[in-house]
C-alpha cells in the first residue's frame, strides 16, 4: 500500500512546479486548473485506498512507518525523510486532500480571469505539499519544515493581490505573528533534542512514559509547543493576524484559514497528546486560553459587518472550542470537531465567496440583504453550514460541539460547562445575524448596478460540502444512542496511552444516560432559542446606527490591535531606532566591521602584486614551496 | 677491474651529460644548443648501456638523436632563426633568488637521494641483464604492461590531434 | 593475465574511448558538427548511466592496474556529470566564438579518458599516464581560441608550468619505485614498514606536490587565475570542475589510504594558506573570470581541510563537496559564458569585468537570479549544496581534533562571502549601464537547469548522494 503513497506528497509538488514554472507558457486557465486540481485529487484517491487498507488491519497495527531516505546525518542527529501513516495522520490527510480538492475546483471559477491564475494554483499546490508534510512527518524537524512551508504559502496567498497596500500588510502581520509562535516551536525542538537525543516522535513519546506528572521539563516543552500552536491556530495572544488574513482570495480563506492550516496547532497537540496528558498544568493553560479565546472572538463577531471578518472571528472562536476539548483531555473530540468544522467552515467561506463574487466584490453585510431568492444554492448550503455550526441536530456541528460540552461537564465541572455553553450560544447568535442580514429582508444594494448570480463550478463544491456538513457528524455519535462511535474507535489506538495516563490521576465519572440526554436537550434548546431570537431580530433590520458603548468596543475588537501597538510595537520601534540603530549598529558594529573589511581589502591589493603574470616568478615561488615541504619532511 | 671501468665510464658520461645540459641552456645560437642536446642524449644513452638496458639505449640513439634531432635542426635551418637577443642581461635579485633556490633544491634532493639509497644497492644481477633485451622488453610490454601500453598509444593520439589543432593554418 | 570478462567492469571507459576515435573518424568524413556533438554527448551520458548502474562493482582488474570501487565510481559520476554539463553549454559558446571544430569534442573525450583512468588507477603508472592525458588536452583546450593572444598566453603558461611541475611528480614516482620496487598502489598501502622510510616520504611528498599544482593549492596556485582568465570561458569551467575534481579524486584517496600522519601538518598549512590567498586576493578582483578562479583556489583549500582530517568523515566530505562544487562552479562559469560578448575582434574577451554585471537583475532577471543562486551556494549559504559540502568537510576536521583548522576555515570562508555578495550587489542594486540582454540556447538552458536542480536538490537532501553511491 505504501508503494504508491509517496505520490501523495510528490504530486502536489509536481503541480506546483508545472504551474509555477510553465504556467505562463501554458496560459490556459482550464489546463492549469485541471492540473492543479488533479494533483490534489489523485492523492485523495490514494489516501482513500490507504485508508481502507488500514481499516482492514487490526486496530493496534494501523500505524505504518514509511522511511524514504535519510535526509541529514550529522553526528547524533539523524533526520530521516519518513512518514508515519496512522489513524490520526490519515484523518488529516483525507481532510486536506478532500477539502483541498473541492476548493481547487471552486477556485477555477472564483479566480477566473485573474492575471495570476497559474501562480495562484501553484501556491495552492505548494500549500497542500507543505501541509501534508506537517501531518505526515514522524520527525519534529520535518514537521517544522511543513509548518514553515504552510506559513510561507499563507503569507504568499494573503498577499496574493499585492497591488493593494492592506493585503501586503495583512500578509506581513500573519508572517510576523506566526514567527513569534515558531520561536516557541524551535526552542521546544532544541530542548527535546538536548534532553532526549532524538527528534523522532516515535522515539520521543515512548521515552516520556517513565516521567512523573507535571515534570518541569515536560511542562516547558508543552508550553513552548503550545506557543507555536497559538500562533498557527490563532489563539490568544497571537490571534489578531487571522481576521486580517481575510485580505487574501476567499478560496484561500476557506482552505488555509479555516479548514486546514489553522488546525495545525490542534494537530500538534493531539500528536503529542501523551506529553499533555502527563502535564495537567499545561493542559489547564490550554483550557483557559481556549475558553477565553472562544468567548472573546465570539463576542467580537457579533458586531462585525464584513462577511468574511465574521467568519474569521467565528473560526478563531471554533478553534478555541477545539482547544477547550484538548484542555479537558478529550483529544479525539478535538479532532472530531476539527473535521466537522473543516466541512462547515469551508462551506461557509466558499458560500461567502460566492456571495462576494455575485455582489461584485461587496463584502459589507449592511449592503446586502434579500439574496435568498437570487442565489438559491448558495443560500441553502450556507444555511446548512450555519445550522451545523450553531449546533442544531442532527447536523455535524451538533455532534462535535455537544461532545465537547459533555466532556467539559464531566472533566472540568458545571461552572465551566455554563461558560462554554454561553460561548456556543454566542456562536449561534452571530451566525444567524450573518445569515439574516445577508439573505433575508430587503435588498439594501443598488439593484440596477448589481445582479447577484451564481456559477456552476462554484456551486458544485458547495453542494458536496453541504452534504458533508449535514451528515458528517454521524461518524461520531455518542454511545448512549446505541450506535458505535466509529470516529472514537478509529482514533483510539493513537490516544490510548494518553487516556490511560489521564485516567490514572482522574478516574472517569460515569454519568447516567438520562443525564446525558438532559445535557443535550439543554444545548439544543439554548441553540434553537438563540438562533430564533437572532433571526427575528436581524431579518427585518434595515437601518444601521452608529455603535456606542460596549457595542463600539466590540466593533473595534476590544482595541487589541491598538493595545499591541502601544505596548509592544512602539517601544520596540523606539529602542531599535534610537539606540540599536543609531548607536549600537552604526557606531559600534559598523565601525568594527568596516574596519575589518578595509583591512582585508588593503591586504588584498597588496597580495595581488604577487600575481605578476610572469611564468619565471611563478616557477620560483613553486620551487620555494617544494623546498619548504621537502625540508619539513627531512627535518621533522 | 670491470667495476672500476664502469665507474670511470659513469663519471665520464655523467659529467658529459651535466656539462652539455648547462651548455645547451646557456648558448645563444639555436644550432649550438641543438648540438649540445645531441651530446646530452648521447651521454644518457651511454648511462642506459651501463645499466644493462641495451634496448632503451639503442632506441634513445635512434629515435631521439636520429629522428627528433634531425627534425629539430631542419626546423631551425628552415626557419632561419636568429640568435636569441639580449632580453635582460643585467644582474637582478630575481635571478639571484632563482639561482639560490635551484641550488638549494638540488642539494636537498641530492642529499636525500644519496643518503637514502646509500648501501642499499647491490651490483647488477643477471636477471637485469636479460631484461634489457628487446625480446624480454617486448614480452613485458605486451603481456604484463599491455594496459599502460595501450593508454600511452591513446595519449600519443591525443597529443597528435592537439598539435594539429594548434598548428593547422585554418579550419574548414 | 587479462581476462575478456574483465572488460565488463570498464564499459563506461570503453564507451568513451570508442566515441573519441569515432568522433575523429566522423570529423574526417562529414563537416556536420551536430553529429560529432551528438556522439560526444551521448557517449558521456551513456557512460554516466552505466557508471551509476554499476555502482556496486568492487574489484581490481586488468593486471592489477585498475581498481573499481564505489568511491572511484562515485568520483567518476561527478566527473562525468561535470563533463556532460560543460558539453551541453559548449556548443552554443563555440558557435558564438566561431571555433566550433570537431576536434574540440575529441579532445574533451580524450581528457575524460585521462580523468577516468586516473580516478580508477591502481598503479602509479596509470596515474601518471592519465594525468598526462588530461593535462595535454587541457593545454590544447586552453589555447583553443588560436587567434586570441590571451588564449595563447594562457595555453603556453599552463604548458610551461604544467610540464615543470610534472617533473616533480615523476621524480616522486621514481623515488617511490626506487625505495619499494613497485608502483602498485595496493602494495604501497599495505607495506607499513615502507611508510617510515624518509625517502619514501619525500617521494610521496613530491607526488603530492604534482597534484597540489593541478588542484591549484598554494604556493602552486599561481597559474590558476591567468589560465582561467585566458582560456575560453566554458573551458575554464570545465578545467576548474572536471579537471580539478579528477585530480582531487586521484590523490586524496591515495593520501588517505597511506594514512601517514606526517603529512597532516603540510596539508593543514597548505590548506590555510590556500584559503587565505584564494579568498583575500579575490576581494580585489574586477574580472569575473579571475574572481571565479580565486574562488576555485579557495575551494581547493576547503577540500584540503577535509583531507587533513585523515578520518572516515574526510572522504565523505570530499565526495560531497566535489559534487556540489561541480554544479555551482560550472553553473557560474556557464552564466559567465552566456554574458560574454560574441565579439569578433580577437584581442580580448569582453563583458567579463564586474561592470558588465551592473543592473543585470533589471535587464535579465532570470539570469541574475540563477547566478545569484550559484554564488550563494559557492558562498556556502544554506540550503544550497555548497553549504553541506563545507559543512561535511569542516565537521571531518573537527572530528579529527583539528578545531583550530576548522575555525580558521570558517573565518576565511566568511571573508569569501564578501566578494560573492559584491557580484550580487552589482547585479541587483546598481543601475544598468547598458541595455544588453543575453540569449540562452536551449541546451545551455538545460545545463543551467540541471546545475540549479543539483545545487538545490542536494542542498535539501544531501544524504541521497551517499545512498546513490552506496557510501555510508
Amino acid at each position: 500500500m505504501s508503494d504508491l503513497f509517496y505520490l501523495v506528497t510528490l504530486l502536489p509538488l509536481l503541480g506546483f512546479l508545472v504551474n509555477g514554472l510553465l504556467g505562463k507558457k501554458i496560459n490556459n486557465e482550464k489546463i492549469t486548473g485541471i492540473i492543479g486540481s488533479l494533483m490534489v485529487f489523485i492523492p485523495f484517491l490514494i489516501a482513500s485506498v490507504t485508508f481502507f487498507q488500514l481499516l482492514s488491519f487490526n486496530p493496534e497495527e494501523r500505524s505504518i512507518f514509511v522511511n524514504y531516505f535519510s535526509w541529514i546525518t550529522a553526528g547524533n542527529l539523524e533526520i530521516n525523510y519518513a512518514f508515519l501513516i496512522d489513524p490520526l495522520s490519515m484523518v488529516m490527510v483525507l481532510v486536506i486532500t478532500g477539502i483541498g480538492f473541492l476548493i481547487h475546483v471552486y477556485s477555477i471559477g472564483y479566480m477566473h480571469g485573474d492575471p495570476g491564475f497559474a501562480k495562484f494554483f501553484a501556491y495552492l499546490n505548494l500549500f497542500i505539499f507543505a501541509m501534508l508534510h506537517l501531518v505526515l512527518a514522524d520527525n519534529f524537524l520535518l514537521i517544522f519544515l511543513g509548518w514553515e512551508g504552510v506559513g510561507l504559502c499563507s503569507y504568499l496567498l494573503i498577499g496574493f493581490w499585492y497591488q493593494h497596500k492592506f493585503t501586503g500588510e495583512a500578509a506581513k502581520k500573519a508572517f510576523v505573528m506566526n514567527r513569534i509562535g515558531d520561536v516557541g516551536f524551535m526552542i521546544a525542538m532544541f530542548i527535546i533534542f538536548a534532553n532526549f537525543g532524538t527528534l523522532k516522535i516515535s522515539e520521543f513519546l515512548p521515552q516520556l512514559e517513565g516521567y512523573p506528572l507535571n515534570d518541569g521539563l515536560l511542562i516547558a516543552i508543552g508550553l513552548l509547543f503550545f506557543l507555536g500552536a497559538t500562533g498557527k491556530s490563532a489563539q490568544i495572544p497571537l490571534y489578531t493576524w487571522l481576521p486580517d488574513a481575510m485580505a487574501g482570495p476567499t478560496p484561500v480563506s476557506a482552505l488555509i484559514h479555516a479548514a486546514t492550516m489553522v488546525t495545525a496547532g490542534i494537530y500538534l497537540v493531539a500528536r503529542t497528546s501523551l506529553l499533555y496528558a502527563l502535564t495537567p498544568v499545561t493542559t489547564q493553560t490550554i483550557f483557559i486560553i481556549g475558553i477565553v479565546t472562544s468567548l472573546l472572538a465570539g463576542t467580537i463577531a457579533i458586531k462585525q459587518n464584513d462577511i468574511k471578518k465574521v467568519l474569521a472571528y467565528s473560526t478563531v472562536s471554533q478553534l478555541g472550542f477545539m482547544f477547550i476539548a484538548l484542555g479537558v483531555f478529550a483529544y479525539h473530540v478535538a479532532v472530531f470537531h476539527l473535521v466537522t468544522h473543516a466541512f462547515f467552515k469551508a462551506l461557509m467561506f466558499l458560500g461567502s465567496g460566492s456571495v462576494i463574487h455575485g455582489m461584485k466584490d461587496e463584502q459589507d453585510i449592511r449592503y446586502m440583504g434579500g439574496l435568498k431568492r437570487k442565489m438559491k444554492i448558495t443560500f441553502i448550503t450556507f444555511l446548512i453550514g450555519t445550522l451545523a455550526i450553531s449546533g442544531i441536530p442532527p447536523l455535524s456541528g451538533f455532534w462535535s460541539k455537544d461532545e465537547i460540552l459533555y466532556k467539559v461537564m464531566s472533566n472540568a465541572g458545571t461552572v465551566y460547562y455554563i461558560i462554554v455553553l454561553i460561548s456556543a450560544a454566542i456562536t449561534a447568535f452571530y451566525m444567524f445575524r450573518l445569515v439574516s442580514l445577508t439573505f433575508y429582508g430587503k435588498a439594501r444594494y443598488n439593484e440596477e448596478k448589481i445582479h447577484p448570480h451564481e456559477s456552476s463550478v462554484m456551486t458544485i463544491p458547495l453542494i458536496i460540502l453541504a452534504v458533508l456538513s449535514a451528515i458528517g457528524g454521524f461518524i461520531g455519535m455518542p454511545h448512549f444512542l446505541g450506535v458505535p462511535n466509529v470516529f472514537e474507535e478509529w482514533l483510539a489506538p493513537v490516544f490510548s496511552k494518553s487516556y490511560s495516563v489521564f485516567e490514572s490521576f482522574q478516574p472517569s465519572v460515569e454519568h447516567s444516560v438520562s443525564f446525558e440526554i438532559i445535557l443535550i436537550l439543554i444545548s439544543v434548546i439554548v441553540a434553537s432559542v438563540v438562533s430564533w431570537y437572532a433571526f427575528k431580530k436581524f431579518s427585518k433590520q434595515e437601518t444601521f446606527e452608529e455603535e456606542s458603548g460596549f457595542g463600539k468596543v466590540l466593533e473595534n475588537k476590544y482595541y487589541v490591535d491598538e493595545v499591541y501597538d502601544t505596548v509592544v510595537v512602539e517601544p520596540i520601534k523606539n529602542v531599535s531606532d534610537k539606540f540599536l540603530w543609531n548607536i549600537f549598529d552604526v557606531k559600534i558594529i559598523d565601525g568594527v566591521i568596516n574596519g575589518i573589511a578595509n583591512y582585508f581589502s588593503k591586504l588584498s591589493f597588496d597580495w595581488r602584486k604577487l600575481q605578476t603574470g610572469i611564468v619565471q616568478d611563478y616557477t620560483a615561488i613553486s620551487v620555494a614551496g617544494v623546498i619548504a615541504i621537502i625540508l619539513y619532511l627531512l627535518l621533522k | 677491474m670491470e667495476w672500476k671501468l664502469e665507474l670511470i665510464l659513469f663519471v665520464l658520461l655523467s659529467v658529459m651529460a651535466v656539462f652539455s645540459a648547462i651548455m645547451m641552456v646557456t648558448r645563444r645560437s639555436p644550432i649550438n644548443s641543438a648540438i649540445f642536446l645531441i651530446i646530452n642524449f648521447f651521454a644518457s644513452a651511454g648511462i642506459y648501456l651501463l645499466l644493462q638496458a641495451q634496448f632503451i639505449a639503442v632506441i634513445q640513439v635512434l629515435v631521439y638523436m636520429g629522428a627528433i634531432m634531425v627534425l629539430v635542426i631542419f626546423v631551425i635551418m628552415l626557419l632561419n632563426l636568429q640568435d636569441e637577443s639580449k632580453l635582460s642581461e643585467q644582474f637582478s635579485y630575481k635571478k639571484l633568488t632563482s639561482l639560490l633556490l635551484s641550488v638549494l633544491l638540488f642539494c636537498l634532493l641530492g642529499f636525500s637521494v644519496f643518503f637514502g639509497f646509500s648501501g642499499k644497492f647491490t651490483s647488477i644481477s643477471g636477471e637485469a641483464e636479460k631484461l634489457g633485451t628487446a625480446e624480454s622488453l617486448g614480452k613485458e610490454l605486451v603481456l604484463a604492461y599491455s594496459v599502460p601500453f595501450e593508454i600511452a598509444g591513446l595519449l600519443l593520439l591525443a597529443a597528435v590531434v592537439g598539435a594539429v589543432v594548434l598548428a593547422k593554418k585554418s579550419f574548414d | 593475465m587479462i581476462q575478456l570478462h574483465e572488460l565488463q567492469f570498464i564499459i563506461p571507459l570503453i564507451t568513451i574511448c570508442v566515441a573519441s576515435v569515432l568522433v575523429l573518424i566522423v570529423e574526417v568524413f562529414s563537416r556536420n558538427r551536430e553529429v560529432v556533438f551528438a556522439v560526444t554527448t551521448l557517449s558521456v551520458f551513456v557512460a554516466l548511466i552505466i557508471t551509476i548502474r554499476d555502482i556496486s562493482y568492487s574489484t581490481i582488474i586488468l593486471n592489477n592496474f585498475i581498481n573499481i570501487n564505489n568511491v572511484s565510481s562515485g568520483f567518476n559520476i561527478v566527473v562525468l556529470l561535470s563533463v556532460l554539463l560543460s558539453l551541453l553549454e559548449s556548443r552554443s559558446y563555440l558557435i558564438k566564438k566561431q571555433i566550433n571544430f570537431g576536434e574540440y569534442y575529441a579532445i574533451i573525450l580524450f581528457s575524460l579518458i585521462g580523468m577516468m583512468l586516473m580516478v580508477m588507477a591502481n598503479d602509479l603508472l596509470i596515474v601518471f599516464l592519465g594525468l598526462e592525458m588530461m593535462s595535454i588536452c587541457f593545454y590544447i583546450l586552453a589555447g583553443f581560441m588560436r587567434k586570441r593572444i590571451k588564449s595563447n598566453e594562457s595555453a603556453l603558461k599552463y604548458f610551461l608550468l604544467g610540464a615543470f611541475m610534472t617533473g616533480f611528480l615523476l621524480y616522486g614516482i621514481t623515488l617511490i619505485y626506487g625505495v619499494s620496487g613497485t608502483t602498485n598502489l595496493m602494495v604501497l598501502f599495505s607495506n607499513t614498514l615502507l611508510h617510515q622510510e624518509p625517502l619514501f616520504l619525500i617521494g610521496v611528498g613530491l607526488f603530492l606536490i604534482g597534484f597540489l599544482f593541478k588542484i591549484g593549492a598554494f604556493p602552486f596556485h599561481m597559474w590558476v587565475p591567468d589560465v582561467y582568465d585566458g582560456a575560453p570561458t566554458i573551458v575554464s569551467g570545465f578545467m576548474s570542475t572536471a579537471g580539478k575534481i579528477a585530480a582531487v579524486a586521484t590523490i586524496f584517496p591515495i593520501i588517505l589510504k597511506l594514512n601517514i600522519l606526517d603529512y597532516r601538518i603540510i596539508i593543514s598549512v597548505v590548506s590555510v594558506l590556500t584559503m587565505m590567498f584564494g579568498n583575500i586576493i579575490a576581494l580585489a578582483q574586477t574580472n569575473i573570470k579571475r574572481l571565479l578562479a580565486y574562488s576555485s583556489i579557495a575551494s581547493a583549500g576547503y577540500l584540503l581541510v577535509g583531507l587533513a582530517a585523515f578520518n572516515d568523515m574526510a572522504l565523505r566530505g570530499i565526495l560531497f563537496y566535489t559534487l556540489a562544487y561541480s554544479f555551482m562552479q560550472l553553473g557560474a562559469f556557464i552564466v559567465v559564458g552566456i554574458i560574454e560578448k560574441s565579439s569578433s575582434d580577437n584581442k580580448d574577451f569582453s563583458n567579463i569585468s564586474l561592470d558588465s554585471y551592473k543592473g543585470l537583475a533589471k535587464r535579465n532577471p532570470v539570469l541574475a537570479t540563477i547566478f545569484t543562486l550559484f554564488l550563494f551556494s559557492l558562498a556556502g549559504i544554506p540550503p544550497f549544496a555548497g553549504f553541506w559540502g563545507k559543512y561535511y568537510l569542516f565537521v571531518a576536521a573537527i572530528k579529527a581534533n583539528l578545531i583550530w583548522l576548522s575555525i580558521v576555515a570558517i573565518l576565511l570562508s566568511v571573508i569569501g562571502i564578501y566578494y560573492y555578495l559584491k557580484v550580487i550587489v552589482y547585479m541587483w542594486f546598481t543601475d544598468p549601464e547598458t541595455d544588453e540582454t543575453y540569449i540562452m540556447s536551449p541546451l545551455g538552458t538545460t545545463a543551467i537547469i540541471l546545475s540549479i536542480a543539483g545545487t538545490i536538490f542536494f542542498g535539501l537532501f544531501p544524504e541521497i548522494f551517499f545512498e546513490l553511491i552506496r557510501f555510508y
